[in-house]
């Protein structure tokens, strides 16, 4: 038991408010000078980081869950008395949550120094970085959802400034800020907008699942919605799938799930310290936090009603079709940040696994602990695969793969970062943290008895290895592109590892990556005593007996490096052995589907977005230029006429005025005689 | 505390600013404290009267009917605060602007002069001393306006203004004679009280003598013509008084005169009101179009705002007259706060924008709207504050000058059925769009409009400070608005009587 007190609390309510406080210092210190301002905003990160830090000596107590609670709003003339409160939740799940955005948060902030130098709008970079940081701590931190949505909404908006970092769209920067290749390429601007507008799709569903919630429970506090989801009145019980079919809404908008994925992959249109902190540790990451969070409140509700199995069906499936869909897609990417977008909501849908197959058996907490695992590792991974492609596409002035080639001996400690993370992201047994926390997944759903699902998982594990290991050949293997020779031309190519400013946070993550996996079984066994214990009290389970036998373990470990082999190896051979790939129309055929991302894209933009502007650009030119624009064209010639010719009326002689005032008075005597006579 | 008070301290002002002269010559700074401590003694004065309206005074061995009497309700209090504070901001405002002028004693003497006036036509109680008081002012204006007598420009618009006002003081006066034909006194709350209950045609003789003798002042078309003139050709503080208040002065005893001595009731000057107040309100927005002048923009745009406000009081008198006193009520009380909250957005806005439009000329010698483009971008004070002045007058939400509008409109937009109320809400709406319209305008030219190239200061702070208030003001009475709606509506009680 540690002993909480007041001061010990306080960084929870730091956490977050240092980097908000940190986004607006910028616009200040920016009148200062430039390296007031880039070394402002990376020590408030580093703040926010030992804040949340401060926060892990809490972890293993029994004192958990802390809710701080101030009083905020009580709803007047509604029928429940609705009392919404703000407040900060301290329980494992936020602990780690915090942890993982604002310690890598600030790895990609020291990164950014380098990587952004020189960029004519820093101050804005800054500000919506270090704002995105708070929204995002923010929002792992609130006890409840109405406070929750405020940090929700904070990223959505900075996703949006930041995606579209580059809004000016510069065609000659295409090769670096646009994403896409012919039709389906679009500018950063296009990019934002269409992040904002789809994960608004699934934050509308999400705010009415809240409602129906609030209306159900008649809290919005997460802790009451545990306590009361065990005995929830009856009239209300049906409202209890659809809130949460719904609140699942937003979270596959933010995660970037089946259907509403297809923002992620353009995401790649902003700087890559933003699609760093985008992917591995804010914005995607909110959508299994917040599965995460409601979890226990459904949860318990199974017990009030069954049906709410479900939506962790719901959930475990959209996880796993996620996962496999967009490993495939990754598959034939030419654009390595865009392998690497698909890789991530991939990854997710593993999470998302996690979190929905727990939910259907009594051994919870194997997934739960998968979940977060995950979450935690591939934060780290990706953050460190990111980061060294930052430097690679700095260095070779492009996006595209088939540009690079070669580069492993030309930036070897990139190399040793990106592969010592890619192992870990293929899962590569034992010593990276990659493989601990897939398995934990595939572990769950193998125990959970749901085969297909296990299918599915294992065979992202061969897809994932696929594209894993024909990214590294394209990029560091093989021979230089002709786009390198060029540049080399033109001069502009600097070819080699960065400064240490930025190398530095990419090989941190890259160790952690090794040291996680190192310590991989007992960082497992942790997880899944903190979360066992936690939940036990929370479920009213009293204590429970982990029953986690070594059978089942050897054999997912046994199961998914025979589906790694299958898929690596292939690969192996295709892009550093330089094998020619088996050539048919089938293949070439999957291959286009792949590449136009299983037109579900296209069907957007026909279903939506076309009809949309069609119906927007009939009614301008038939409202605003055909009626408004001749309208008050209309008002301002007539008034112009009248004006003028009103005008000679006033030419300043004294005479006519004093002569004016005499017919006025007549008019006015004219007036009053009709007036008394009538 | 007498009523004596707040009209005595400009007058021992501009006595005192005299004085001084013959031993200080020239010193601009002491005979602006003099004008501004005066003013301020007044208006401590006035707020101390507030809470004990409506207070009288009168001369002893000389009482009413036959003696003189000052006499301050509500309205006229509310004009007074008005006159009051506008002065102290321009005498202020003129201590840097008018810093080179020679004859500066000559200068606050006569705004001291001129406020003088202005309280006393809003403190008189009976029809002699409102003229007399109504005199000092508009005499004290023609001087100031003609001040920098070495151009002949203000000498010609003090002139013009000199012949107008003069036939219209006459034709008020003699408009006033016949009153005293008719009830043998000339003390207000003796004539209301003597005033026949049916209208007679003597009465209505007199009404519209009266109505146009004070319409050359309040620049009701076809009495209008030499604003247009005046407040551009004099000094920027003259003429925010001017187009601020003064033209208010000619409003207020119109509307004191008609609502209390002539009830709507009784004579029917309700249209008589609409048909001016409509014809002033188009005729002076139209003429803002072509204005290339940015002081005349200001003036021709005054004539409009005085004419939506004639056009208010013209619905109430008409509802007063033609309705039940039930249904009128509530609609001309509307009507009336809605005139005076209008008054008071105004006199504010107005007096900001000429004061601010002092700076822009102070600073660049120019008052053509073609050389003043971008200039809020060399004078972000100045033209910040004149954008506040021009979006509130140009009635763009949320500021003040949306809401007297919207009140004002409401009005005869509870009469709809009433064919001549829909057209007074037509002419209002379509005014309002021509208002908008300029003022939006003349924002992008002197805002957005890419910056001139040379070098222009921005005005120093004596001169931006008055102006700041005044724009801090006009967001005030937006975030005070209920709290301004009732004080206007309690200071148009006196009118409803």
């Amino acid at each position: 038991m540690v002993d909480v007190t007041y001061s010990a609390l306080l960084p929870a309510v730091l956490c977050w408010t240092i980097p908000v406080a940190g986004a607006f210092a910028t616009l200040g210190l920016s009148k200062v000078g430039a390296r007031a301002r880039d070394y402002g905003a990376v020590l408030t990160s580093i703040l926010a980081a030992i804040s949340a830090a401060s926060l892990l000596p809490l972890l293993p107590s029994e004192g958990l869950p802390i809710d701080i609670r101030f009083d905020w709003v009580t709803l007047p003339f509604s029928e429940m008395p609705l009392s919404i409160g703000a407040g900060f939740l301290i329980d494992p799940l936020s602990i780690i949550l915090c942890n993982v955005v604002s310690v890598i948060g600030s790895l990609i902030m020291v990164y950014s120094l380098k990587y952004m130098e020189g960029d004519p709008s820093l101050t804005r970079y800054w500000f919506f970085m270090n704002l995105f940081l708070g929204n995002m701590l923010l929002l792992v931190l609130s006890d409840n959802f109405v406070q929750m949505l405020f940090g929700w909404e904070g990223v959505g908006v900075c996703s949006y400034a930041l995606i579209g970092f580059w809004h000016s769209d510069s065609k000659e920067d295409w090769l670096k800020c646009w994403v896409g290749e012919g039709k389906e390429s679009c500018p950063p601007s296009h990019s934002g907008m269409k992040a904002f507008i789809m994960t608004r799709f699934g934050d509308v569903l999400m705010l009415m699942g809240v409602f129906l919630l609030i209306v159900a429970l008649g809290t919005a506090n997460f802790l009451e919605l545990q306590n009361g989801a065990a005995s929830v009145a009856g009239p209300y019980k049906f409202l209890l799938l659809p809130a949460a079919l719904l609140i699942f809404g937003g979270a596959v908008g933010k995660s970037a799930q089946l259907p509403l994925m297809e923002w992620l992959p353009d995401a790649m249109t902003g700087p890559t310290p933003v699609s760093a902190l985008i992917h591995a540790a804010t914005m995607v990451k909110a959508g299994v936090y917040l599965v995460a969070r409601v979890f226990p409140i459904f949860y318990i509700a199974l017990v009030a009603d069954p049906a709410l199995i479900t939506f962790f069906q719901v959930v475990a499936w959209v996880g796993a079709l996620t996962a496999f869909v967009a490993a495939t897609q990754a598959t034939v990417s030419t654009e390595l940040k865009k392998v690497l977008a698909y890789s991530t909501v991939s990854q997710i849908g593993y999470m998302m696994l996690g979190m929905g197959v727990a939910g259907t058996v009594a051994e919870f907490y194997i997934g739960y602990a998968g979940g977060v695992m995950h979450l935690m590792s591939h934060a780290v991974f990706k953050a460190a695969l990111f980061l060294s492609a930052g430097a690679v596409i700095h260095a070779v002035n492009s996006r595209f793969m088939y540009h690079m080639g070669g580069l492993g001996k030309k930036m070897p400690l990139t190399y040793v970062a990106m592969l010592a993370s890619s192992l870990s992201l293929m899962g590569m047994p034992v010593f990276f943290s990659g493989f601990w926390s897939k398995d934990m997944v595939l572990e769950s759903a193998l125990l959970a008895g749901q085969y297909p699902l296990l299918m599915l998982g294992l065979l992202t594990v061969s897809v994932t290895c696929f594209y894993t290991v024909r990214m590294l050949g394209l990029v560091f293997h093989g021979k230089p592109s002709e786009h390198q020779a060029a540049e080399a031309a033109a001069g502009h190519l600097h070819l080699g590892d960065p400064s240490p400013k930025m190398t530095v946070p990419y090989q941190i993550l890259a160790a952690a990556t090794v040291a996680m996996g190192v310590t991989g079984y007992f960082q497992r066994e942790w997880l899944v005593k903190l979360f066992a214990g936690y939940y036990s009290g929370i479920f009213a389970l009293g204590h429970i007996e982990i029953s986690e036998g070594l059978m089942p373990q050897l054999f997912t470990a046994a199961l998914s490096t025979l589906f790694l082999l299958a898929g690596a190896v292939p690969a192996y051979l295709i892009y550093f052995r330089g094998r020619t790939p088996p050539q048919s129309g089938l293949l070439s055929s999957i291959r286009n589907l792949l590449f136009r991302r299983y037109y579900l894209n296209a069907l957007y933009y026909a279903l939506f977005v076309n009809p949309t502007m069609w119906l927007a650009e009939r009614l301008y030119s038939a409202m605003e230029v055909g009626f408004f624009d001749r309208l008050n064209a209309g008002i301002a010639a007539a008034a112009r006429s009248a004006s003028s010719k009103l005008r000679k009326s006033h030419a300043g002689d004294l005479n006519y005025n004093v002569l004016a005032f005499a017919v006025g008075l007549a008019l006015l005597m004219l007036i009053i005689l009709v007036v008394v006579i009538w | 505390m007498s009523l004596l008070e707040p009209l005595l301290y400009p007058l021992i002002g501009a006595v005192a600013i005299i004085a001084v002269s013959s031993l200080a010559r020239g010193r601009g700074l002491l005979y602006c404290l003099i004008a501004v401590s005066s003013l301020t003694a007044s208006l401590a004065a006035l707020l101390h009267l507030y809470t004990a309206l409506p207070v009288a005074f009168t001369l002893d061995g000389f009482l009413p009917p036959n003696g003189v009497q000052l006499y301050l309700d509500s309205f006229g209090a509310f004009m007074a605060l008005l006159f009051v504070g506008i002065g102290i901001l321009a005498a202020a405002y003129s201590f840097k602007y008018m810093a080179d002028d020679d004859g500066l004693e000559k200068y606050y003497a006569l705004l001291l002069l001129l406020v003088a006036g202005l309280l006393g036509v809003a403190a008189a109680g009976d029809l002699f001393t409102l003229f007399v008081f109504w005199e000092l002012m508009c005499i004290s204006s023609y001087a100031l306006v003609s001040f920098r007598n070495y151009r002949w420009e203000p000498v010609e618009a003090g002139f013009k203004y000199l012949v107008m006002s003069t036939v219209g003081s006459i034709t008020a006066l003699y408009g006033m004679s016949f009153l005293y034909g008719i009830t043998g006194t000339l003390h207000i709350s003796e004539l209301v009280s003597r005033m026949p209950a049916v209208a007679t045609p003597e009465g209505y003789f007199a009404l519209v003598l009266i109505f146009a003798g004070f319409g050359v002042t309040s620049a009701i078309v076809p009495f209008h013509t030499w604003l247009p003139d005046a407040p551009p050709a004099a000094p920027s503080p003259v003429s925010a008084l001017l187009s601020g208040v003064v033209i208010k002065a000619g409003v207020y005893a119109t509307f004191r005169i008609m609502f209390t001595i002539f009830k709507p009731a009784s004579y029917d000057f309700g249209l008589l009101l609409i048909v001016f107040g409509a014809i002033t309100l188009t005729v002076g927005n139209l003429l803002v179009l072509p204005q290339r002048d940015i002081k005349r923009f200001l003036a021709f745009s005054s004539i409009a705002n005085v004419g939506l406000i004639l056009l208010a009081g013209g619905v109430a008198a008409y509802v007063l007259h033609a309705y039940d006193y039930t249904t009128a009520a509530a609609i001309a009380s509307l009507a009336l706060s809605g005139a005076a909250f209008h008054i008071l957005n105004h006199a504010v806005g107005k007096g900001l924008l000429f004061l601010s439009s002092g700076c822009l000329i102070h600073s660049t010698g120019t008052r053509d709207i073609a050389e003043l483009e971008g200039i809020a971008r060399r004078m972000p004070w100045s033209g910040g504050a004149m954008s506040v002045g021009m979006l509130n007058l140009g009635g763009i939400p949320p500021l003040g000058g949306f809401w007297s509008k919207l009140l004002i409109m409401m009005a005869p937009a509870a009469l709809l059925q009433d064919p001549l109320m829909a057209v007074c809400v037509a002419v209002m709406i379509l005014n309002s769009l021509l208002a908008a319209g300029y003022y939006v305008w003349l924002t992008q030219r002197l805002v957005f409009k890419n910056a001139p190239a040379k070098a222009i200061r921005e005005a120093p702070f004596s001169m931006l400070l008055p102006v700041v208030l005044l724009a801090l003001a006009c967001v005030a009475i937006t975030l005070l608005l209920p709290s301004v709606i009732g004080f206007v509506s309690s200071a148009i009680l006196p009118l409803m009587a």
